[in-house]
């Protein structure tokens, strides 16, 4: 990660030296090394003539092109040899009186035998202050179009000579004239001379470092710009994003004069925008730099806005003052403010010491560099033929802007995956305590069941089987119980057993089924007891209580009124028939035995068991009606189809089940 | 009286008490015969090998091997051989797994002091004993097997049902309901006009079928594991 967002900076550093190592290689060589090689004069003759056309062309100076001054009659004026490239400083204060003059330069090309067709005159770089220039070959003025465009200053000279020109000559007399306001400067690359082909290579890609790719790279920007402003509008509390977009306009439009050919603005305006949006550049770069480092100065900040807007007043054109003051005055606020910012943000970087800062002051000192070198360029002390970098100034500037919004970016996308990571991390450990949770509950649910179940067995056990192996147990030692009794209470103890068993069984719920179960288990005995049961059910409702707790007491019921009918009836035959009725199902045993007086049977804990019967039933949610004459005992166990919640449950604890199995010597 | 020869019956129960209590009393009576009485599992295959009984009493708990082996090795290799279990409750879950396995009829150990040499003449009369309880759970699975509309959703074990399970005759179905609701063969027999004896034959037709329903789940199963090719 870190690596890349280094690597995203040292590309753009990288680019950019690239750029200008290809720009001085370029500038050290214009001439392709092919043949025919073009001519290169160094040196000219040069012959200066004071003029009033200046004045008149002044304020055309920038997209029309008036008619050429005539050349100079041969002998009317002083031909002296100079130097190419010719840098010519300020002739004089600013304020002085505004003078024009032309200043000739004239270079004479042997064509000897066999001239190059076609025939081109190539100028690197013509640059004037304030002033146009013309080109004359064998004294006929050349129709450049470069040197009509706005930026003419910033566009090689190429002029294919028309062969017409060179019919009978045996040279070619090339003449540049330079009018020009004598208080500004200027500067005049060597001229070439030679095939057309290699001179227009050459100068395709001198227009394209000076102002293809300084294009190129501002309608770049722009679009990143854009793209932050989308941003922006999304996120409107992000203002670096919007900094950041409108610093690439400031910079479209700062960087437009280098390759704008027809200027949208009066004149005057425009360069009034392009040399101010220098200082708007480096205000929305300070506010930038702060506003990442979540710092505010609102004392600087608001100086530098004050400042900017004062330079951008006082040179709006109309405000009175004269351009080319302006335009100083302009550079100078300029430089100030350029610096003020850089030094500004200089010492914070080495205060705060983040990646970001020391790249953005990096780039600013880089840019300052550019700026003292383009400088000196306009001013006409350095070579002509040298580039404008500030265009170029862009992608260490814009470079260090994404490096920072980069790192940003991603500081916020990686504090978000922490952010993930951690609720991540949170819920699976919170899964993991309701996982724990859920476990500790199923096994104490687990344990519950268990618990019933075993206390539903003992119980059943206490009552039934173990009192009834008890007494028998002690009978036996007794020598009171006979082998018959002995079988006897054995073969009831395993039918408990058996129906304990069954109450485990899939019943599906269905009453009819545990009745039939206990038919299955109990008929045998009936039989033996010489009763003839009457088998009268009928499908029911499925009961959704009727679980094996359930099961169990009601095949407990159901067994106990059995066997006091086979013991106590004397009764012949037993019905057992079933029915539903009013949300109820009911079950009624009738036999034909002797009856008995109910009311007794009930007044007498652990006479015939009917007690505990009731208790069984009512646990259930139902109830157990007893009706007995001398015909016979009908009894009906009646219980709901649907039991309310707090119908069920055990009963308190401590009420006692006696299960009436009498085990009595006989 | 009639020249019947009597019932070869082999014995495999581990409890010697019981072993000697049905040998005693298979012995007694006349019209069958011990051919032999074995302690485990595989004294107990080699003597169906040996004697290709009759009728194979057979408990499910032996030392060696499981009981429900014994009952496959009888139904697949001895022709004719009905099986009895012999289970001390006639639980659901050890009846179904030995019909499934082959067997036809079973035995409750209680039931030696009753009418035990009653129950294996009729099963070699053709009569197999059901509980409520199971004829319950046997509708409740020839249903599933019927009816494949009830299994969809369901994984393949379903499937293997469906496939697996032959369906049941309207009667047999009646015959399994009735006994669900308590009903004797007796009754049944009433109810549905039929003898009882016809009766019971449904019963052990609905066993045959569980059994070959469980085989051919248990092909099925095996070809999914890849031990049988098509």
């Amino acid at each position: 990660m870190k690596r890349g967002r280094w690597g995203w900076f040292a590309t753009s550093t990288a680019i950019g030296i690239v750029a200008v190592v290809a720009m001085a290689a370029v500038t050290g060589r214009d001439q392709t090394p092919r043949a025919p090689a073009p001519v290169v004069y160094e040196r000219a003759d040069f012959a200066a003539v004071p003029t009033d056309r200046g004045q008149r062309r002044r304020n055309v100076r920038m997209g029309r092109h008036l008619e050429a001054p005539a050349p100079p009659a041969p002998g009317a004026v002083a031909w002296r040899e100079v130097a190419l490239p010719t840098l010519i400083g300020r002739g004089g204060g600013l304020t002085g009186e505004r003078r024009y003059a032309v200043h000739w330069y004239r270079v004479v090309h042997p064509l000897g035998d066999a001239p190059p067709n076609p025939l081109a005159i190539y100028i690197p770089r013509i640059l004037p202050g304030i002033g146009y220039v013309d080109l004359y070959a064998n004294g006929t003025p050349l129709d450049v179009p470069t040197m009509r465009a706005a930026n003419h200053w910033n566009q090689p000279v190429l002029a294919p000579v028309p062969p017409a020109l060179l019919a009978r000559r045996d040279a070619l007399e090339v003449l540049v004239a330079v009018t020009y306001d004598t208080r500004t400067s200027y500067s005049l690359a060597p001229v070439h001379v030679g095939a057309e082909v290699p001179l227009r290579r050459a100068a395709a890609w001198r227009s394209f470092l000076q102002s293809g790719a300084p294009e190129a790279v501002s309608y770049a920007f722009l679009v990143l710009g854009l793209f932050a402003l989308g941003f922006w509008a999304r996120r409107p509390g992000e203002t670096p994003y919007l900094l950041f977009a409108l610093a690439t306009l400031v910079w479209y439009l700062r960087t437009l004069h280098y390759h704008v050919v027809v200027v949208p603005l009066d004149g005057l305006l425009f360069w009034w925008l392009t040399i101010n949006t220098m200082s708007w550049l480096m205000m929305l770069v300070y506010l930038f730099a702060l506003r990442f480092q979540n710092r505010r100065l609102p004392w600087a900040e608001y100086s530098l806005v004050a400042l900017v807007l004062a330079t951008g007043l006082l040179t709006l054109p109309g405000v009175g003052l004269e351009p080319a003051l302006t335009s100083t005055l302009a550079y100078v606020a300029q430089v100030l403010i350029a610096l003020a910012v850089t030094a500004l943000l200089t010492r914070d970087s080495l205060r705060v010491r983040t990646r970001e800062s020391i790249a953005l002051s990096a780039a600013l000192w880089i840019n300052i560099a550019f700026g003292v070198h383009d400088l000196l360029l306009k001013d006409a002390i350095l070579d002509p033929r040298s580039v404008f970098l500030l265009p170029y100034g862009a992608l260490f500037l814009f470079g260090s802007f994404l490096y920072a919004v980069l790192r940003r970016y991603v500081v916020a996308i990686e504090s978000v995956e922490r952010a993930n990571l951690l609720l991540e991390e949170r819920l699976e450990s919170r899964t993991r305590a309701l996982q724990a949770s859920h476990e500790r509950l199923r096994a104490i649910e687990r344990e519950q069941t268990l618990a019933a179940e075993r206390q539903r067995l003992m119980r059943d056990m206490h009552d039934g089987l173990g009192s009834s192996l008890m007494s028998s147990l002690v009978m036996v030692q007794q020598g009171r119980l006979q082998p018959a009794d002995v079988a006897r209470v054995l073969a009831e103890c395993i039918d408990d057993l058996k129906l304990t068993i069954d109450s485990l069984e899939p019943i599906g719920a269905d009453l009819v089924t545990l009745l039939a179960t206990l038919r299955y288990r109990l008929g045998r005995r009936l039989e033996a007891a010489g009763l003839q049961l009457s088998w009268r059910v009928s499908d029911l409702p499925p009961l959704p209580w009727l679980d094996a707790l359930a099961a169990l007491d009601v095949l407990r019921i159901l067994q106990e009124v059995l066997t006091n009918v086979i013991k106590h009836a004397g009764a012949r035959a037993v019905t057992i028939t079933t029915e539903a009725l009013d949300g109820e199902v009911r079950v009624r045993l009738a036999d034909d035995g002797r009856g008995f007086d109910v009311e007794r049977a009930l007044a007498q804990p652990g006479g015939r068991g009917l007690l505990n019967v009731q208790r069984r039933a009512s646990k259930l949610g139902g109830r157990i009606h007893f009706g007995s004459s001398a015909a016979g005992t009908v009894v009906e166990l009646a219980l709901p189809i649907e039991r309310r919640a707090d119908a069920s449950g055990e009963p308190p604890a401590g009420v006692g089940e006696r299960r009436s199995r009498r085990v009595d010597a006989q | 009286m009639s020249p019947v020869p009597p019932l070869g019956i082999v014995i495999v129960e581990d409890d010697a008490k019981f072993r000697a209590a049905f040998a005693a009393a298979v012995g007694a009576a006349a019209d069958m015969r011990v051919l032999g009485a074995a302690a485990n599992g595989r004294e107990g295959l080699a003597m169906l090998d040996e004697h290709t009984p009759d009728v194979l009493l057979c408990d499910l708990d032996l030392p060696d091997i499981r009981g429900l082996e014994v009952i496959r090795h009888a139904a697949a290799h001895v022709p004719g051989c009905d099986v009895m279990v012999v289970t001390v409750f006639g639980d659901e879950r050890h009846v179904l797994e030995s019909i499934e396995a082959g067997a036809t009829g079973y035995l409750l150990k209680d039931s030696l002091s009753q009418d035990f040499l009653e129950q294996i003449r009729l099963l070699r009369a053709g009569g197999s004993p059901i509980s409520p309880i199971i004829a319950r759970q046997l509708l409740a699975r020839f249903q599933a097997g019927v009816q494949p509309a009830a299994s969809i959703g369901r994984a393949e074990p379903a499937a293997a049902e469906s496939l697996a399970a032959p369906e049941l005759s309207e009667r047999e179905r009646s015959v399994l309901a009735l006994v669900a609701k308590g009903f004797t063969y007796d009754e049944i027999a009433g109810l549905l006009a039929v003898s009882r004896h016809t009766v019971m034959t449904y019963v052990k037709r609905i066993y045959r079928k569980l059994q070959v329903g469980s085989k051919t789940e248990a092909v099925y199963e095996a070809r999914k594991m890849g031990l049988v090719r098509d």
